[in-house]
């Protein structure tokens, strides 16, 4: 009989050896979908009503998992995250679910040790402290920061997890007390923090998020929802004249607003705020140039990826739509 | 079975796995290299399908010629005996979530007999 503590560790270092191996790249979230296809368990995402996700077994040896549509990229991501935990620490699947009527663990409650152990999986792939730390070194964020419910939000958009996952992630790697990650967890209207975020725009749907974006997120891929809105703050790099410009040519945004940060102090470098909103739903670019509108002198230039499909639809993952259809790139 | 009604069922589960795979006829036209309107008359029974365009599907969706042409039985999984599972509900399954789960375990058993041929 192993005890609570040896089941937890046992989850977490195996999610650290399956991170390891699919270590994150140009990217601040871990790719559960990537990794589960190359581990060689299929995915399929279906609009089931009622079921986040399940682990399937089918005679000897066909698995796979289930996740459905019905809910964002955030909960897919955990779903997806949860199952690879139940088949990586070998739990035992049971054979009555289908026929029987025995009440099922929903998220938040309980469960069984064996849901436990999943959820600490998930948690641990993705949200291990390294990579929560390397996100936070990167945006300049001390442990400080993250009582801040903002900061909380917006590095749980870049873990791609809920803002509730990150409260929890954050407290399971002594980064905020389990009292405070409980009170920012339960008191914070992520819609408050996303309206001030955007204000004036106004977000066309209530799970659009707003990722506020800086030159810390230089080369790294954001991965939004189609109707998510970026707000981008620049330095000014170079005296007056040079003016911020989006290279449009991608077609993939378009700047709704531009105004000067009015939150710089008197005589700091001057910057410059954008709100841009997606106009169709891709892999973009986003290039903003800082040069004389007249000449065309350059001063300085930054790009960032963005990815704003959002959430996987019914069917194959996107990843391994994209795979079949183009064998040679496998 | 006479030439056209096989051609429909042939048809009918071409479509039924492009669907539930999620891709569109565009996408399996330029899979195929044949136009989309192309994939609409094989998906309706109109158009027939050479063996290089069998092949090429059957590697798409993942499952063997003989399931996509009807010569095998698409494997028989409603017996929620041999399937076995965990799953993170919010509720109790409804009957269409039940048969989610059953065409998934359908999925899983199709592709691992590709697998395995």
């Amino acid at each position: 009989m192993t005890t609570h503590r040896e089941r937890t560790l046992h989850a977490a270092s195996e999610a650290a050896r399956i991170f390891d191996r699919f270590a994150p790249q140009g990217r601040t979230s871990f790719d559960i979908v990537r990794a589960i296809t190359i581990l060689g368990f299929p995915i399929m995402f279906r609009p089931t009503k009622d079921l986040l996700g399940a682990t399937v077994t089918v005679g000897e040896g066909a698995r796979g998992i289930l996740v459905t549509t019905k809910r964002g990229l955030a909960i897919q991501r955990f779903t997806l995250a949860h199952e690879l935990g139940h088949l990586v620490l070998g739990h035992k699947l049971r054979f009555d679910l289908l026929t029987s009527d025995e009440v099922r663990w929903g998220p938040g409650e309980p469960g069984t040790q064996e849901e436990r152990g999943a959820d600490t999986f998930a948690s641990e792939l993705l949200a291990p402290r390294r990579l929560v730390s390397q996100v936070a070194r990167r945006q300049k964020w001390d442990a400080g920061n993250f009582r801040d419910p903002t900061i909380v939000y917006q590095l749980s958009l870049r873990l791609g997890l809920s803002f509730q996952a990150t409260c929890w992630a954050l407290a399971r790697n002594r980064l905020l007390t389990e009292e405070s990650a409980r009170r920012i967890s339960n008191e914070t209207e992520v819609n408050h923090i996303k309206l001030a975020l955007a204000s004036p725009y106004e977000l066309p749907d209530s799970w659009a998020d707003v990722w506020a974006v800086t030159e810390a997120d230089v080369g790294l891929l954001l991965e939004c929802g189609p109707n998510d809105a970026v707000v981008l703050s620049v330095k000014d790099h170079a005296s007056a004249g040079y003016l911020w410009d989006v290279e449009e040519s991608d077609g993939g945004f378009e700047v709704v607003f531009e105004k000067p940060d009015i939150t710089e102090s008197y005589g700091a470098e001057a910057s410059r705020v954008l709100l841009l909103r997606s106009k169709a739903a891709g892999n973009h670019r986003l290039v903003l140039r800082h040069k004389r509108p007249w000449s065309g002198e350059l001063a300085a230039s930054v790009e960032f990826k963005v990815t704003n499909m959002g959430k996987e639809v019914d069917g194959l993952p996107r990843y391994v739509k994209r795979e079949l259809l183009n064998p040679a790139s496998a | 079975m006479p030439k056209d009604v096989e051609r429909m069922t042939l048809g009918t589960r071409i479509k039924d796995a492009r669907t539930y795979r999620g891709f569109s006829q565009e996408e399996v036209a330029t899979f195929l290299g044949v136009s989309r309107s192309s994939v609409s008359l094989m998906e309706s029974g109109q158009r027939g399908l050479d063996s290089l365009e069998l092949r090429k599907l059957s590697q798409l969706f993942e499952c063997s010629i003989d399931e996509l042409v009807g010569e095998t039985v698409p494997p028989k999984t409603a017996q929620s005996s041999n399937i076995a599972m965990v799953a993170r509900a919010a509720a109790r399954l409804s009957d269409e979530d039940r048969k989610e789960v059953l065409r998934f375990a359908q999925f899983l058993q199709s592709r691992k007999r590709r697998k395995d041929e």
